[in-house]
Protein backbone atom coordinates (compact mmCIF):
# COMPACT_ATOMS: atom_id res chain seq x y z
CA UNK A 1 0.00 0.00 0.00
CA UNK A 2 1.93 3.24 -1.13
CA UNK A 3 1.18 6.88 0.66
CA UNK A 4 2.42 8.55 -2.47
CA UNK A 5 -0.83 9.54 -4.62
CA UNK A 6 1.11 12.05 -7.39
CA UNK A 7 4.83 11.64 -7.94
CA UNK A 8 6.08 14.16 -10.58
CA UNK A 9 9.72 13.67 -11.47
CA UNK A 10 12.11 15.92 -13.44
CA UNK A 11 9.33 17.08 -15.98
CA UNK A 12 9.70 19.44 -18.56
CA UNK A 13 7.31 20.59 -20.87
CA UNK A 14 8.01 23.13 -24.02
CA UNK A 15 5.82 24.17 -26.58
CA UNK A 16 7.16 24.58 -29.93
CA UNK A 17 6.50 27.99 -31.46
CA UNK A 18 7.36 27.62 -35.13
CA UNK A 19 5.00 26.08 -37.28
CA UNK A 20 6.04 23.49 -39.56
CA UNK A 21 5.27 24.62 -43.17
CA UNK A 22 6.72 25.23 -46.53
CA UNK A 23 10.24 26.44 -44.77
CA UNK A 24 11.04 23.87 -42.52
CA UNK A 25 10.34 20.94 -44.86
CA UNK A 26 12.69 22.54 -47.63
CA UNK A 27 15.53 23.16 -45.00
CA UNK A 28 14.95 19.52 -43.68
CA UNK A 29 15.63 18.11 -46.94
CA UNK A 30 18.34 20.68 -48.40
CA UNK A 31 20.26 21.38 -44.38
CA UNK A 32 19.52 25.21 -44.91
CA UNK A 33 18.50 27.07 -41.93
CA UNK A 34 15.56 29.87 -42.69
CA UNK A 35 15.63 32.63 -40.24
CA UNK A 36 11.85 32.10 -38.86
CA UNK A 37 12.84 28.89 -38.06
CA UNK A 38 14.96 30.01 -35.72
CA UNK A 39 11.92 30.43 -32.53
CA UNK A 40 12.69 28.72 -29.44
CA UNK A 41 10.30 26.71 -27.91
CA UNK A 42 8.55 27.96 -25.05
CA UNK A 43 9.59 26.28 -22.03
CA UNK A 44 6.41 25.96 -20.04
CA UNK A 45 8.08 23.26 -17.11
CA UNK A 46 11.09 23.17 -16.32
CA UNK A 47 12.49 20.49 -13.79
CA UNK A 48 9.35 20.03 -11.81
CA UNK A 49 9.86 17.32 -8.69
CA UNK A 50 6.61 17.40 -6.76
CA UNK A 51 5.25 14.37 -4.15
CA UNK A 52 2.10 14.77 -2.96
CA UNK A 53 0.34 12.21 -0.41
CA UNK A 54 -3.03 10.58 0.36
CA UNK A 55 -4.92 12.66 1.90
CA UNK A 56 -3.76 16.07 1.05
CA UNK A 57 -4.59 19.22 -0.34
CA UNK A 58 -2.46 21.14 -2.29
CA UNK A 59 -2.87 24.45 -3.62
CA UNK A 60 -1.30 25.85 -6.74
CA UNK A 61 -0.74 29.95 -6.62
CA UNK A 62 1.26 31.85 -9.10
CA UNK A 63 0.82 34.67 -11.03
CA UNK A 64 -0.77 34.29 -14.18
CA UNK A 65 1.14 32.51 -17.13
CA UNK A 66 3.18 30.45 -14.56
CA UNK A 67 2.45 27.30 -15.75
CA UNK A 68 -0.35 26.12 -13.21
CA UNK A 69 -3.14 24.64 -15.24
CA UNK A 70 0.03 23.51 -17.98
CA UNK A 71 0.96 21.66 -14.29
CA UNK A 72 -2.59 20.08 -13.69
CA UNK A 73 -2.75 19.06 -17.84
CA UNK A 74 0.28 16.83 -17.49
CA UNK A 75 -0.76 15.57 -13.79
CA UNK A 76 -3.88 14.48 -15.46
CA UNK A 77 -2.75 13.21 -19.08
CA UNK A 78 -3.75 15.69 -21.43
CA UNK A 79 -0.06 16.63 -22.07
CA UNK A 80 2.46 13.72 -22.00
CA UNK A 81 6.37 15.50 -20.69
CA UNK A 82 9.26 16.33 -22.97
CA UNK A 83 11.43 14.23 -20.44
CA UNK A 84 10.61 13.05 -16.77
CA UNK A 85 7.44 11.16 -16.09
CA UNK A 86 4.24 11.54 -14.27
CA UNK A 87 2.79 8.80 -11.78
CA UNK A 88 -0.35 8.17 -9.97
CA UNK A 89 -1.76 5.87 -7.60
CA UNK A 90 -5.00 5.56 -9.39
CA UNK A 91 -7.76 7.41 -11.38
CA UNK A 92 -7.26 11.07 -11.84
CA UNK A 93 -9.65 13.93 -12.77
CA UNK A 94 -9.46 16.92 -13.93
CA UNK A 95 -12.08 19.85 -13.34
CA UNK A 96 -11.46 22.82 -15.39
CA UNK A 97 -13.63 25.72 -16.89
CA UNK A 98 -17.00 23.83 -16.80
CA UNK A 99 -18.07 25.02 -19.82
CA UNK A 100 -15.97 22.53 -21.62
CA UNK A 101 -16.84 18.75 -21.93
CA UNK A 102 -20.54 20.37 -21.04
CA UNK A 103 -23.42 20.93 -23.83
CA UNK A 104 -25.17 24.11 -23.97
CA UNK A 105 -28.19 22.44 -25.59
CA UNK A 106 -28.60 19.49 -23.99
CA UNK A 107 -30.56 19.49 -20.30
CA UNK A 108 -28.62 19.57 -17.01
CA UNK A 109 -29.29 16.02 -16.69
CA UNK A 110 -28.37 14.94 -19.97
CA UNK A 111 -24.87 16.63 -19.26
CA UNK A 112 -24.50 14.70 -16.22
CA UNK A 113 -24.67 11.54 -17.87
CA UNK A 114 -22.35 12.59 -20.74
CA UNK A 115 -19.81 14.44 -18.03
CA UNK A 116 -20.11 11.04 -16.09
CA UNK A 117 -19.23 8.73 -19.37
CA UNK A 118 -16.34 11.12 -19.78
CA UNK A 119 -15.13 9.99 -16.89
CA UNK A 120 -15.55 6.76 -18.03
CA UNK A 121 -19.06 5.82 -15.87
CA UNK A 122 -22.17 3.93 -17.16
CA UNK A 123 -25.49 5.62 -17.34
CA UNK A 124 -26.98 2.86 -15.19
CA UNK A 125 -24.00 4.31 -12.46
CA UNK A 126 -25.00 7.99 -12.78
CA UNK A 127 -28.51 7.02 -12.26
CA UNK A 128 -27.46 6.17 -9.05
CA UNK A 129 -25.52 9.35 -8.32
CA UNK A 130 -28.14 11.65 -10.17
CA UNK A 131 -30.03 12.09 -6.99
CA UNK A 132 -26.70 13.07 -4.86
CA UNK A 133 -25.19 15.22 -7.67
CA UNK A 134 -28.87 17.37 -7.74
CA UNK A 135 -28.85 17.75 -4.39
CA UNK A 136 -25.53 18.81 -3.58
CA UNK A 137 -25.75 21.49 -6.51
CA UNK A 138 -28.97 22.52 -5.90
CA UNK A 139 -30.41 23.01 -8.84
CA UNK A 140 -33.54 20.70 -8.84
CA UNK A 141 -35.67 23.37 -10.30
CA UNK A 142 -33.27 23.44 -13.18
CA UNK A 143 -31.41 20.52 -13.98
CA UNK A 144 -34.06 19.64 -16.79
CA UNK A 145 -33.37 22.97 -18.67
CA UNK A 146 -30.92 23.38 -20.91
CA UNK A 147 -27.24 24.28 -19.58
CA UNK A 148 -26.98 27.35 -21.85
CA UNK A 149 -29.94 28.86 -19.54
CA UNK A 150 -27.65 27.81 -16.73
CA UNK A 151 -25.46 31.25 -14.97
CA UNK A 152 -21.65 30.39 -14.76
CA UNK A 153 -21.66 29.51 -11.21
CA UNK A 154 -24.94 27.16 -11.29
CA UNK A 155 -22.61 25.46 -14.24
CA UNK A 156 -19.92 25.53 -11.66
CA UNK A 157 -22.25 23.94 -9.05
CA UNK A 158 -22.75 21.51 -10.96
CA UNK A 159 -19.46 20.18 -12.19
CA UNK A 160 -18.01 20.00 -9.14
CA UNK A 161 -20.83 18.09 -7.86
CA UNK A 162 -20.29 15.77 -10.73
CA UNK A 163 -16.85 15.35 -10.66
CA UNK A 164 -16.68 14.73 -6.65
CA UNK A 165 -19.65 12.37 -6.89
CA UNK A 166 -17.56 9.95 -8.97
CA UNK A 167 -15.33 9.52 -6.48
CA UNK A 168 -11.67 10.06 -8.02
CA UNK A 169 -8.22 8.91 -6.44
CA UNK A 170 -7.39 12.23 -7.23
CA UNK A 171 -9.14 15.32 -7.93
CA UNK A 172 -7.64 18.62 -10.21
CA UNK A 173 -9.52 21.66 -9.47
CA UNK A 174 -9.00 24.69 -12.14
CA UNK A 175 -9.86 27.83 -11.12
CA UNK A 176 -13.39 27.00 -10.36
CA UNK A 177 -14.72 27.39 -7.43
CA UNK A 178 -14.00 31.17 -7.61
CA UNK A 179 -17.28 32.30 -9.41
CA UNK A 180 -19.57 29.80 -6.86
CA UNK A 181 -21.60 31.81 -4.29
CA UNK A 182 -20.56 31.79 -0.03
CA UNK A 183 -22.87 28.83 0.72
CA UNK A 184 -21.84 27.23 -2.12
CA UNK A 185 -17.89 27.89 -1.29
CA UNK A 186 -18.82 26.48 2.17
CA UNK A 187 -20.14 23.33 0.61
CA UNK A 188 -17.27 22.93 -1.44
CA UNK A 189 -15.16 23.12 1.63
CA UNK A 190 -16.75 20.69 3.33
CA UNK A 191 -16.74 18.03 0.32
CA UNK A 192 -13.13 18.37 -0.13
CA UNK A 193 -12.63 17.47 3.41
CA UNK A 194 -14.98 14.51 2.69
CA UNK A 195 -12.92 13.64 -0.10
CA UNK A 196 -9.92 13.60 1.28
CA UNK A 197 -10.81 12.07 4.21
CA UNK A 198 -11.61 9.22 2.46
CA UNK A 199 -7.89 9.13 1.35
CA UNK A 200 -8.54 11.27 -2.02
CA UNK A 201 -6.30 13.84 -2.75
CA UNK A 202 -7.47 16.78 -4.25
CA UNK A 203 -4.85 19.64 -6.13
CA UNK A 204 -6.82 23.05 -6.64
CA UNK A 205 -5.49 25.82 -8.59
CA UNK A 206 -6.59 29.52 -7.59
CA UNK A 207 -5.95 33.11 -7.24
CA UNK A 208 -8.26 33.38 -4.22
CA UNK A 209 -5.50 33.15 -1.93
CA UNK A 210 -8.25 33.22 1.48
CA UNK A 211 -9.68 29.87 -0.06
CA UNK A 212 -6.53 28.25 -0.64
CA UNK A 213 -5.16 29.60 2.58
CA UNK A 214 -8.25 27.54 4.34
CA UNK A 215 -8.45 24.80 2.44
CA UNK A 216 -5.08 23.50 1.78
CA UNK A 217 -2.53 21.82 4.03
CA UNK A 218 -0.01 22.54 1.71
CA UNK A 219 0.69 25.23 -1.19
CA UNK A 220 3.28 25.59 -3.86
CA UNK A 221 4.15 28.57 -5.52
CA UNK A 222 4.85 28.69 -8.89
CA UNK A 223 6.55 31.04 -11.26
CA UNK A 224 7.58 31.42 -15.06
CA UNK A 225 7.75 27.42 -15.51
CA UNK A 226 9.28 26.60 -11.58
CA UNK A 227 8.36 25.69 -8.37
CA UNK A 228 9.71 28.45 -6.21
CA UNK A 229 8.49 26.98 -2.76
CA UNK A 230 6.36 25.03 -0.80
CA UNK A 231 5.30 24.89 2.46
CA UNK A 232 2.43 25.67 4.86
CA UNK A 233 0.15 27.77 3.35
CA UNK A 234 0.56 31.38 5.67
CA UNK A 235 4.42 31.01 4.33
CA UNK A 236 3.83 30.09 0.94
CA UNK A 237 1.10 32.86 0.46
CA UNK A 238 3.78 35.24 2.24
CA UNK A 239 6.63 34.49 -0.21
CA UNK A 240 4.31 34.76 -2.98
CA UNK A 241 2.91 37.96 -1.65
CA UNK A 242 6.67 39.55 -1.69
CA UNK A 243 7.53 37.95 -5.02
CA UNK A 244 4.68 39.59 -6.22
CA UNK A 245 5.93 43.22 -4.32
CA UNK A 246 9.35 42.60 -6.21
CA UNK A 247 7.80 42.81 -9.31
CA UNK A 248 9.57 39.23 -10.31
CA UNK B 1 13.81 5.90 4.13
CA UNK B 2 15.16 5.55 0.12
CA UNK B 3 13.86 1.70 -0.02
CA UNK B 4 10.81 2.71 1.54
CA UNK B 5 10.26 5.38 -1.18
CA UNK B 6 11.27 2.87 -4.02
CA UNK B 7 8.83 0.40 -2.82
CA UNK B 8 6.19 3.05 -2.80
CA UNK B 9 6.67 4.07 -6.82
CA UNK B 10 6.59 1.03 -7.64
CA UNK B 11 2.71 1.07 -6.71
CA UNK B 12 2.11 4.07 -9.07
CA UNK B 13 1.48 3.58 -12.55
CA UNK B 14 2.58 6.51 -14.95
CA UNK B 15 -0.21 8.67 -16.63
CA UNK B 16 -1.27 7.74 -20.23
CA UNK B 17 2.02 6.18 -20.81
CA UNK B 18 3.35 6.25 -24.52
CA UNK B 19 2.82 3.42 -26.59
CA UNK B 20 5.37 1.26 -28.72
CA UNK B 21 4.23 0.93 -32.25
CA UNK B 22 3.57 -2.72 -31.38
CA UNK B 23 0.73 -1.86 -28.47
CA UNK B 24 -0.80 1.14 -30.13
CA UNK B 25 -3.10 -0.93 -31.97
CA UNK B 26 -4.40 -3.10 -29.20
CA UNK B 27 -4.07 -0.26 -26.82
CA UNK B 28 -6.45 1.71 -28.85
CA UNK B 29 -9.20 -0.91 -29.77
CA UNK B 30 -9.21 -1.68 -26.09
CA UNK B 31 -9.53 2.03 -25.25
CA UNK B 32 -12.38 2.16 -27.57
CA UNK B 33 -14.16 -0.68 -26.35
CA UNK B 34 -13.76 0.54 -22.72
CA UNK B 35 -14.88 4.29 -23.39
CA UNK B 36 -18.27 2.57 -25.50
CA UNK B 37 -20.46 4.51 -23.25
CA UNK B 38 -18.76 7.59 -24.41
CA UNK B 39 -18.80 6.64 -27.87
CA UNK B 40 -22.79 5.83 -27.74
CA UNK B 41 -23.24 9.49 -25.81
CA UNK B 42 -21.41 11.48 -28.66
CA UNK B 43 -23.22 9.58 -31.43
CA UNK B 44 -26.20 10.21 -29.81
CA UNK B 45 -25.67 13.69 -28.88
CA UNK B 46 -24.33 14.08 -32.52
CA UNK B 47 -27.96 12.90 -34.08
CA UNK B 48 -30.27 14.64 -31.87
CA UNK B 49 -28.17 17.85 -32.07
CA UNK B 50 -28.41 17.38 -36.29
CA UNK B 51 -31.86 17.53 -36.44
CA UNK B 52 -32.68 20.03 -33.55
CA UNK B 53 -34.63 23.05 -34.15
CA UNK B 54 -35.78 21.37 -37.63
CA UNK B 55 -39.68 20.91 -38.26
CA UNK B 56 -39.55 17.15 -40.42
CA UNK B 57 -36.37 16.10 -37.91
CA UNK B 58 -35.37 13.06 -38.75
CA UNK B 59 -37.52 12.68 -42.33
CA UNK B 60 -34.50 14.74 -43.45
CA UNK B 61 -31.89 11.24 -43.12
CA UNK B 62 -34.35 10.45 -46.30
CA UNK B 63 -35.68 13.48 -47.83
CA UNK B 64 -31.52 14.89 -48.60
CA UNK B 65 -30.86 11.79 -50.73
CA UNK B 66 -34.25 11.54 -52.54
CA UNK B 67 -33.66 15.16 -53.39
CA UNK B 68 -30.10 14.64 -54.29
CA UNK B 69 -30.87 11.94 -56.04
CA UNK B 70 -33.87 13.39 -58.34
CA UNK B 71 -31.22 16.13 -59.27
CA UNK B 72 -28.43 13.66 -60.63
CA UNK B 73 -31.56 11.55 -62.17
CA UNK B 74 -32.60 14.46 -64.02
CA UNK B 75 -28.67 15.48 -65.07
CA UNK B 76 -28.61 11.54 -66.37
CA UNK B 77 -31.68 11.63 -68.18
CA UNK B 78 -30.52 14.73 -70.14
CA UNK B 79 -27.27 13.70 -70.94
CA UNK B 80 -27.48 10.13 -71.94
CA UNK B 81 -30.99 10.11 -73.50
CA UNK B 82 -32.67 7.83 -71.63
CA UNK B 83 -32.38 5.84 -69.23
CA UNK B 84 -33.07 1.39 -67.67
CA UNK B 85 -36.08 1.71 -65.10
CA UNK B 86 -33.59 0.88 -62.30
CA UNK B 87 -31.45 3.43 -62.60
CA UNK B 88 -33.00 5.85 -59.95
CA UNK B 89 -32.71 2.87 -57.11
CA UNK B 90 -28.93 2.33 -58.21
CA UNK B 91 -28.07 5.99 -58.21
CA UNK B 92 -30.09 6.52 -54.56
CA UNK B 93 -28.16 3.78 -53.13
CA UNK B 94 -25.25 4.85 -54.83
CA UNK B 95 -25.44 8.34 -53.21
CA UNK B 96 -26.62 7.12 -49.77
CA UNK B 97 -23.11 5.38 -49.42
CA UNK B 98 -21.20 7.87 -50.89
CA UNK B 99 -22.68 10.35 -48.57
CA UNK B 100 -21.28 8.14 -46.32
CA UNK B 101 -17.91 7.77 -46.97
CA UNK B 102 -17.92 11.90 -47.67
CA UNK B 103 -19.02 12.87 -44.73
CA UNK B 104 -17.89 10.52 -42.17
CA UNK B 105 -14.03 11.13 -43.90
CA UNK B 106 -14.49 14.42 -43.51
CA UNK B 107 -15.72 14.40 -39.66
CA UNK B 108 -13.04 12.12 -39.12
CA UNK B 109 -10.04 13.71 -40.34
CA UNK B 110 -11.29 17.11 -38.74
CA UNK B 111 -11.94 15.01 -35.37
CA UNK B 112 -9.11 16.84 -33.51
CA UNK B 113 -9.21 20.27 -34.99
CA UNK B 114 -12.72 20.22 -33.89
CA UNK B 115 -12.53 18.98 -30.52
CA UNK B 116 -9.19 21.03 -29.58
CA UNK B 117 -11.27 22.96 -26.80
CA UNK B 118 -12.31 19.80 -25.22
CA UNK B 119 -8.70 18.09 -25.52
CA UNK B 120 -7.25 20.95 -23.53
CA UNK B 121 -9.85 20.26 -21.09
CA UNK B 122 -9.94 16.75 -19.99
CA UNK B 123 -8.32 13.53 -21.10
CA UNK B 124 -9.86 10.55 -22.40
CA UNK B 125 -8.78 8.18 -25.37
CA UNK B 126 -9.15 10.87 -28.31
CA UNK B 127 -9.36 8.00 -30.78
CA UNK B 128 -13.20 8.43 -29.53
CA UNK B 129 -13.91 11.74 -31.66
CA UNK B 130 -13.70 10.01 -34.87
CA UNK B 131 -15.27 6.72 -34.23
CA UNK B 132 -18.23 8.44 -32.67
CA UNK B 133 -18.41 10.40 -35.43
CA UNK B 134 -18.67 7.46 -38.08
CA UNK B 135 -21.14 5.58 -35.68
CA UNK B 136 -23.66 8.83 -35.83
CA UNK B 137 -22.77 9.14 -39.52
CA UNK B 138 -23.65 4.71 -39.59
CA UNK B 139 -26.80 5.40 -38.24
CA UNK B 140 -27.99 8.08 -40.50
CA UNK B 141 -27.27 5.97 -43.05
CA UNK B 142 -28.75 2.89 -42.22
CA UNK B 143 -31.95 5.44 -41.80
CA UNK B 144 -31.76 6.90 -45.21
CA UNK B 145 -30.94 3.28 -46.58
CA UNK B 146 -34.83 3.04 -45.87
CA UNK B 147 -35.70 5.37 -48.94
CA UNK B 148 -34.95 2.02 -50.80
CA UNK B 149 -37.98 0.19 -49.88
CA UNK B 150 -41.00 2.10 -52.23
CA UNK B 151 -38.43 1.63 -55.06
CA UNK B 152 -38.21 -2.20 -54.23
CA UNK B 153 -41.94 -2.15 -53.94
CA UNK B 154 -42.91 -0.52 -57.30
CA UNK B 155 -39.79 -2.04 -59.40
CA UNK B 156 -41.10 -5.38 -57.58
CA UNK B 157 -37.84 -6.30 -57.19
CA UNK B 158 -37.95 -9.28 -53.72
CA UNK B 159 -34.54 -9.00 -51.76
CA UNK B 160 -32.57 -12.13 -51.58
CA UNK B 161 -29.65 -13.52 -49.13
CA UNK B 162 -27.71 -11.03 -50.93
CA UNK B 163 -28.95 -8.22 -48.22
CA UNK B 164 -25.82 -9.74 -46.62
CA UNK B 165 -23.40 -7.54 -48.44
CA UNK B 166 -24.58 -4.40 -47.01
CA UNK B 167 -22.99 -5.18 -43.59
CA UNK B 168 -20.14 -5.86 -45.72
CA UNK B 169 -20.13 -3.20 -47.78
CA UNK B 170 -20.29 -0.57 -44.41
CA UNK B 171 -17.92 -2.01 -43.21
CA UNK B 172 -15.39 -1.92 -46.02
CA UNK B 173 -16.03 2.11 -45.71
CA UNK B 174 -16.18 2.52 -42.08
CA UNK B 175 -12.84 1.10 -41.83
CA UNK B 176 -11.48 3.11 -44.56
CA UNK B 177 -13.12 6.47 -43.39
CA UNK B 178 -11.54 5.46 -40.12
CA UNK B 179 -7.88 4.22 -41.03
CA UNK B 180 -8.25 7.17 -43.30
CA UNK B 181 -9.12 9.83 -41.33
CA UNK B 182 -6.70 8.78 -38.01
CA UNK B 183 -3.49 8.56 -40.71
CA UNK B 184 -4.62 12.02 -41.28
CA UNK B 185 -5.60 13.68 -38.61
CA UNK B 186 -2.68 14.35 -37.02
CA UNK B 187 -0.96 16.29 -39.86
CA UNK B 188 -4.58 18.05 -40.53
CA UNK B 189 -3.38 19.95 -36.92
CA UNK B 190 -0.11 20.77 -38.47
CA UNK B 191 -1.46 21.90 -41.54
CA UNK B 192 -5.28 22.65 -42.75
CA UNK B 193 -4.56 21.93 -45.87
CA UNK B 194 -5.11 18.47 -45.88
CA UNK B 195 -8.99 18.71 -45.02
CA UNK B 196 -9.21 20.97 -47.96
CA UNK B 197 -7.42 18.38 -49.91
CA UNK B 198 -9.69 15.74 -48.47
CA UNK B 199 -12.79 17.61 -49.27
CA UNK B 200 -11.70 18.38 -52.80
CA UNK B 201 -10.93 14.19 -53.05
CA UNK B 202 -14.56 13.32 -51.63
CA UNK B 203 -15.81 16.17 -54.12
CA UNK B 204 -14.42 14.56 -57.40
CA UNK B 205 -14.12 11.09 -56.03
CA UNK B 206 -17.94 11.39 -56.51
CA UNK B 207 -17.62 11.56 -60.26
CA UNK B 208 -14.71 9.17 -60.91
CA UNK B 209 -16.31 6.31 -58.30
CA UNK B 210 -19.80 4.56 -60.08
CA UNK B 211 -21.74 6.54 -57.62
CA UNK B 212 -24.01 8.37 -60.87
CA UNK B 213 -22.78 5.35 -63.21
CA UNK B 214 -22.34 1.71 -62.38
CA UNK B 215 -19.06 -0.73 -63.39
CA UNK B 216 -21.90 -2.43 -65.65
CA UNK B 217 -21.80 0.38 -68.12
CA UNK B 218 -18.24 0.39 -68.39
CA UNK B 219 -17.89 -3.58 -69.18
CA UNK B 220 -20.90 -2.57 -72.28
CA UNK B 221 -18.95 0.20 -73.96
CA UNK B 222 -16.82 -0.74 -76.21
CA UNK B 223 -12.85 0.74 -75.30
CA UNK B 224 -13.21 0.80 -71.95
CA UNK B 225 -12.28 -2.66 -70.36
CA UNK B 226 -8.78 -2.07 -70.62
CA UNK B 227 -8.78 0.65 -67.93
CA UNK B 228 -11.25 -1.37 -65.79
CA UNK B 229 -8.03 -2.49 -63.91
CA UNK B 230 -7.22 0.93 -62.67
CA UNK B 231 -11.17 1.70 -61.76
CA UNK B 232 -11.31 -1.20 -59.54
CA UNK B 233 -8.30 -0.08 -57.85
CA UNK B 234 -10.20 3.01 -56.50
CA UNK B 235 -11.09 0.91 -52.86
CA UNK B 236 -14.46 2.63 -52.93
CA UNK B 237 -15.99 0.81 -56.10
CA UNK B 238 -16.73 -2.47 -54.27
CA UNK B 239 -18.72 -0.87 -51.28
CA UNK B 240 -20.83 0.69 -53.83
CA UNK B 241 -21.37 -2.42 -56.33
CA UNK B 242 -22.00 -4.59 -52.88
CA UNK B 243 -24.17 -2.53 -52.08
CA UNK B 244 -26.16 -1.86 -55.73
CA UNK B 245 -26.22 -6.00 -55.80
CA UNK B 246 -27.22 -6.43 -52.11
CA UNK B 247 -30.77 -4.72 -52.82
CA UNK B 248 -31.16 -5.37 -56.79
CA UNK B 249 -29.82 -9.04 -56.22
CA UNK B 250 -27.92 -9.24 -59.53
CA UNK B 251 -24.69 -10.73 -59.81
CA UNK B 252 -21.83 -8.42 -58.54
CA UNK B 253 -20.02 -7.03 -61.59
CA UNK B 254 -16.78 -7.37 -60.35
CA UNK B 255 -13.61 -9.64 -60.30
CA UNK B 256 -12.88 -11.29 -57.18
CA UNK B 257 -9.35 -9.92 -57.16
CA UNK B 258 -11.46 -6.23 -56.58
CA UNK B 259 -13.12 -7.10 -54.05
CA UNK B 260 -10.65 -8.39 -52.01
CA UNK B 261 -8.48 -5.60 -53.12
CA UNK B 262 -10.83 -2.88 -51.46
CA UNK B 263 -11.14 -5.22 -48.13
CA UNK B 264 -7.58 -5.44 -47.48
CA UNK B 265 -6.95 -2.13 -47.84
CA UNK B 266 -9.53 -1.04 -45.48
CA UNK B 267 -8.28 -3.55 -42.87
CA UNK B 268 -4.66 -2.61 -43.41
CA UNK B 269 -5.46 1.32 -43.44
CA UNK B 270 -7.59 0.52 -40.45
CA UNK B 271 -4.43 -1.02 -38.40
CA UNK B 272 -2.19 1.58 -40.03
CA UNK B 273 -3.91 4.24 -39.17
CA UNK B 274 -4.69 3.96 -35.25
CA UNK B 275 -1.01 2.81 -35.09
CA UNK B 276 -0.07 6.12 -36.37
CA UNK B 277 -3.03 8.45 -34.56
CA UNK B 278 -1.77 6.61 -30.99
CA UNK B 279 1.78 7.19 -31.66
CA UNK B 280 1.33 11.00 -32.50
CA UNK B 281 -1.71 11.99 -30.81
CA UNK B 282 0.32 13.60 -27.99
CA UNK B 283 2.92 15.33 -30.05
CA UNK B 284 0.29 17.37 -31.70
CA UNK B 285 -1.96 18.12 -28.56
CA UNK B 286 0.51 21.14 -27.88
CA UNK B 287 -0.13 21.97 -30.92
CA UNK B 288 -3.90 22.69 -30.66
Amino acid sequence: MSDISLLIEDVNLSFPRNRIGLKSILGWLTGFKFKSQNIEPFHALKNINLTISKGEVIGIIGRNGASKSTLLRVMSGIFQPDSGMALSSGSVSLLSNVRIGFNGNLSGRENVYLYGSILGHSRRSMSEMMQGIIDFSELSDFIDQPLRTYSSGMQARLGLSIASAVKPEILLIDEVLAVGDISFKERSRHRIKEMVDGASTVVIVSHSLNYIKEVCNRVIVMNQGEIEFQGPPEESIQFYLDLNSRGK
Amino acid sequence: MKEDFALQRNHLSVVNPPCSIFNAFPKGISNLWGHRNLIRSFAARDISQRYRNSIIGYFWTILEPLLLSLVYYTLFIIIAGGAEERLPLWIIIGVVTWQYFSKSLNESVNCLTTNKNMIKQIYFPREVFAVSKVISQLVVTTMSLFVAIPFLLYLEITPTWQLIFIPISLLIVTLQVLGVGWLLAVPNVHHRDISHLIRFITRAGFFISPVMWQIRMLLEKDGAAKYLDYVYLNPMVAPLELMRSAFDGTEIPLPNWAIAWSLGFAVAVFYIGLTVFKKSEFKVVKRL
